[in-house]
């Protein structure tokens, strides 16, 4: 019966030695079909893009052309394939959720000689221009379209091989206005405005401020947050002109603000408009701080807690033990 | 007495209203302007100077624009024209400046203070319809507002330039009249027919400015953004005492129809490394302090990571370098999605995604691997980890530390984001480690196993 089971072993154990060789050449089989390929195996793929963001707005049944310069850093030749794609606002913080692309390019075409969808070669250490023309064409819904133009370093390949490929892609964003008027509405709204109820004095306030795009037109906000203290203590921090896209929220990039004299109460007004002229809606929200030295106070309370504690504990030592 | 001045004042105003009507100027009807092009001109000076090779310019923002394809013209030391690229937004580089992006560098210098131009010709058709006849030696006047700025081939901010408008390139036609000659006067803005065959009745008249190329130059901009300039046209018919017989006005706006703007931030780039077997994979990215090494026996590329031989007994690394770098304050990120599981298309079997199969985008969370329990996935490493304890941190194995996931063609997984830019790299930002780590269990068969990454860096908006 033991002798069974051990023969079981060592067959199975011969066969799992037999398994890994087997994957074991193959493996090294494909891996040495790559290295005597004759295909480019580059090091290093470095793709640059200009501008990375692109506004626009248009008139429908107008068109515009816009110069890009994609630039390949490295030393050996890339096949680029250009793609445009749809995106969506992902999260707060002006990150993008690229969707599906469908094969159509949309309202987008190059005027130069390269085409969607199908690759070209970019020569070692080229930079090209592509110039993409957008048409809007006249019925098109008056509203925001966001698009991202993409570049792949090489097309997707469902090869022979077993490793991992890896394709490089890089994208430059397209906020696309569609308005007959120059002035589009503008809608927005303030979706959080807030900064603890009590700071303590040895660190900076770090405002929270979340601004929604209820509108069919992204904008920015123009305007600032004015700090002032009981004590004559100013500050303003200026908001940066970051795009709310439409239909979403954005958290606002601020910097800390820690005023002179950290002491007492304070009241932060924001206000902004949504147009660089100032122009109206102006909105605005104002909320209330405290600056206190609270860790000091907590310190202060403890030692003196501690004190009184040691003190007490001396006394009942010294206390006369009665009989 | 009294009844007696009253009836003088009464008959004075009754002759006055007869004078008056005896000879009334009657208005033109169905009048307009109709311009090939609204946008307004470009004019402003350079803020700052503009050296040889210069490939940008900052300018005084007057609500001037430019876009992609202009020939902005400079007249500097020299006169000289760069086309443009792009424009910035409002305020940037600083306060009231824009800076103008030149698709080839500057041919010449400029100071600040110097002008720069895009003059934007329009062709004008005017149409109107008269209803009082026109005598053969009568004529007709199209009047533009008469302003004080530029004049000839340089825009106003008041007025449309007439540019050197020759006779040969203005035509009439409607009504059997014949314009015998033109008469063109920039100081008084005013393009006159005289005609040769005149109108007898209502007739609709179409006069083309700029019937062969379009001359006349639109004003720049000078309402406040977000407001058409609005310009005032009179048209005249005259006799031959240059009496005015019908008159109207009309208005024509000039607005920009398309703004683009493109980013001060001029460039993103995206640079996919290889490492050398051996290599401890935090070469290159001080924000990782992971180590371990590559022990694939393969150095990888930037577009193939060599797993090498994998069994059960341990779990094979590999790893390559990504590098984001920009100048956009909102800074970047990178996702990936893959082809799909680590698979062996010619017998159809998979080695199992570490994380589960991808159900959403970053869904499921990322897992640990552990040899000999079938797994494939990549783990990112550095500075700008998105959610740096959903991927773990630390060594490769055993159930702790790093954590891996193997996106999907659908769904993908945030590596690294960074909201605040710029994002230059020393430091550690933008600069990502991915590791790429599998193991095989003794009943995975032997095969050809494979898959693609595909890596994507997208600025912020």
């Amino acid at each position: 019966m033991f002798e069974t089971l051990n023969n079981l072993k060592l067959k199975h154990s011969i066969q799992i030695s037999k398994f890994k060789f087997r994957i074991a050449t193959t493996i090294v089989a494909f891996a040495l079909l790559f290295a005597s390929s004759t295909a480019v195996q580059a090091q290093t793929i470095s793709l640059s893009i200009w501008p990375p963001l692109l506004e626009v707005q248009m008139v429908p049944g107008k068109s515009v052309i816009q110069n890009y310069q994609l630039a390949n850093n490295t030393d050996s030749f890339l096949e680029i394939t250009p793609v445009i794609a749809p995106f969506e606002p992902d999260g707060e913080n002006g990150q993008i959720k690229i969707l599906p692309a469908d094969n159509s390019p949309y309202f987008f075409s190059f005027t130069t000689k390269e085409k969607f969808n199908k690759s070209f070669t970019l020569n070692p250490k080229e930079t090209r221009q592509l110039s993409l023309k957008i048409t809007l064409p006249k019925n098109n819904a008056e509203k925001d379209y966001y698009f991202t133009l993409l570049f792949s370093s090489s097309a997707n390949r469902q090869d022979q091989k077993n490793q991992a490929a890896s394709v490089t892609k890089i994208g430059t964003n397209i906020l696309l206005t569609s308005s007959s008027v120059e002035k589009p509405a503008l809608l927005g709204r303030i979706y959080r405005f807030s900064t603890p109820m009590i700071i303590d004095s040895f660190s900076p306030v770090d405002f929270d401020l979340v601004l929604e795009n209820f509108g069919r037109t992204f904008f920015k906000p123009f305007g600032q947050i004015t700090v002032a203290g009981l004590l004559k203590q100013k500050g303003e921090i200026k908001l940066l002109e970051q795009n709310i896209l439409s239909g979403s929220k954005r958290k606002l990039t601020l910097s800390s603000y820690k005023p002179h004299l950290p002491l007492g109460p304070f009241k932060a007004k924001l206000e902004f408009s949504l147009n660089e002229e100032g122009a109206l809606p102006v909105l605005s929200s104002q909320i209330v701080f405290w600056y206190l030295p609270y860790r000091l106070i907590a310190l202060s309370a403890g030692i003196f807690l501690l004190l009184t504690v040691r003190k007490n504990l001396i006394k009942g030592e010294n206390k006369p033990n009665h009989p | 007495m009294k009844e007696k001045i009253t009836l003088g004042v009464v008959v004075a105003f009754f002759l006055f209203f007869l004078k008056n009507l005896s000879s009334p100027v009657l208005a033109i009807s169905e009048a307009k302007d109709t311009i090939s092009t609204s946008r307004p001109s470009s004019y402003t000076t350079l803020g700052v100077g503009v050296s040889l090779s210069d490939t940008q310019a900052i300018v005084v923002d007057n609500g001037s624009r430019w876009i992609a394809s202009d020939s902005a013209t400079i007249i500097g030391a020299t006169t000289f024209s760069a086309t443009v690229a792009s424009m910035s937004a409002a305020n940037t580089p600083t306060t009231s400046k824009r800076t103008v992006y030149f698709a080839t560098a500057a041919t010449g210098i400029g100071h600040s203070g110097s002008v720069i131009y895009t003059p934007i010709t329009a062709k004008h058709t005017v149409s109107f319809r008269n209803s009082v006849s026109i005598p053969d030696t009568g004529k007709i006047q199209i009047i533009f507002p008469v302003g004080v700025g530029n004049t000839g081939a340089l825009p106003a901010d008041d007025s449309f330039s007439f540019n050197g408008l020759a006779q040969n390139n203005i035509s009439l036609s409607g009504g059997g009249a014949v314009c015998g000659s033109w008469a063109v006067t920039e100081s008084t803005k005013t393009i006159q027919c005289n005609l040769s065959t005149g109108l007898t009745g209502p007739a609709t008249i179409i006069i083309n400015i700029g019937s062969a190329n379009p001359t006349l130059i639109n004003p720049s901009k000078s309402a406040a953004a977000g407001t058409a300039d609005l310009w005032t046209i009179k048209i005249k018919t005259l006799d031959a005492t240059s009496a005015t017989i019908e008159e109207t006005k009309v208005r024509v706006g000039t607005v920009d129809s398309v703004e683009v703007y493109a980013t001060v931030d001029p460039t993103l780039s995206f640079t996919i490394a290889g490492m050398t077997n051996g290599a401890a994979m935090n070469v290159g990215n001080s924000g990782c302090s992971n180590t371990e090494t590559v022990n694939t026996g393969f150095n990888s590329t930037a577009t193939e990571v060599n797993l090498g031989v994998l069994n059960s007994s341990m779990i094979n690394r590999s790893g390559q370098l990504l590098t984001v770098t920009t100048n956009a304050t909102s800074g970047y990120s990178l996702t990936a999605t893959s082809s799909g599981h680590l698979v062996d298309n010619a017998i159809g079997y998979w080695i199992a995604d570490a994380q589960g199969t991808p159900t959403n985008n970053d869904t499921p969370d990322p897992d640990f691997l552990t040899a000999g329990t079938p797994a494939f996935g990549i783990h990112p490493c550095g500075l700008d980890i998105t959610s740096v304890g959903l991927w773990g941190t630390g060594p490769t194995g055993g159930g702790a530390d790093a954590k891996y996931a193997n996106p999907s063609s659908i769904y993908y997984y945030t590596l690294a984001s960074d909201t605040n830019g710029p994002i230059t790299g020393p430091l550690g930002n933008g600069i990502t480690t991915v590791k790429y780590a599998a193991t095989v269990s003794t009943a995975v068969p032997a095969g050809n196993f494979h898959t693609a990454m595909t890596y994507v860096a997208t600025p912020s908006f």
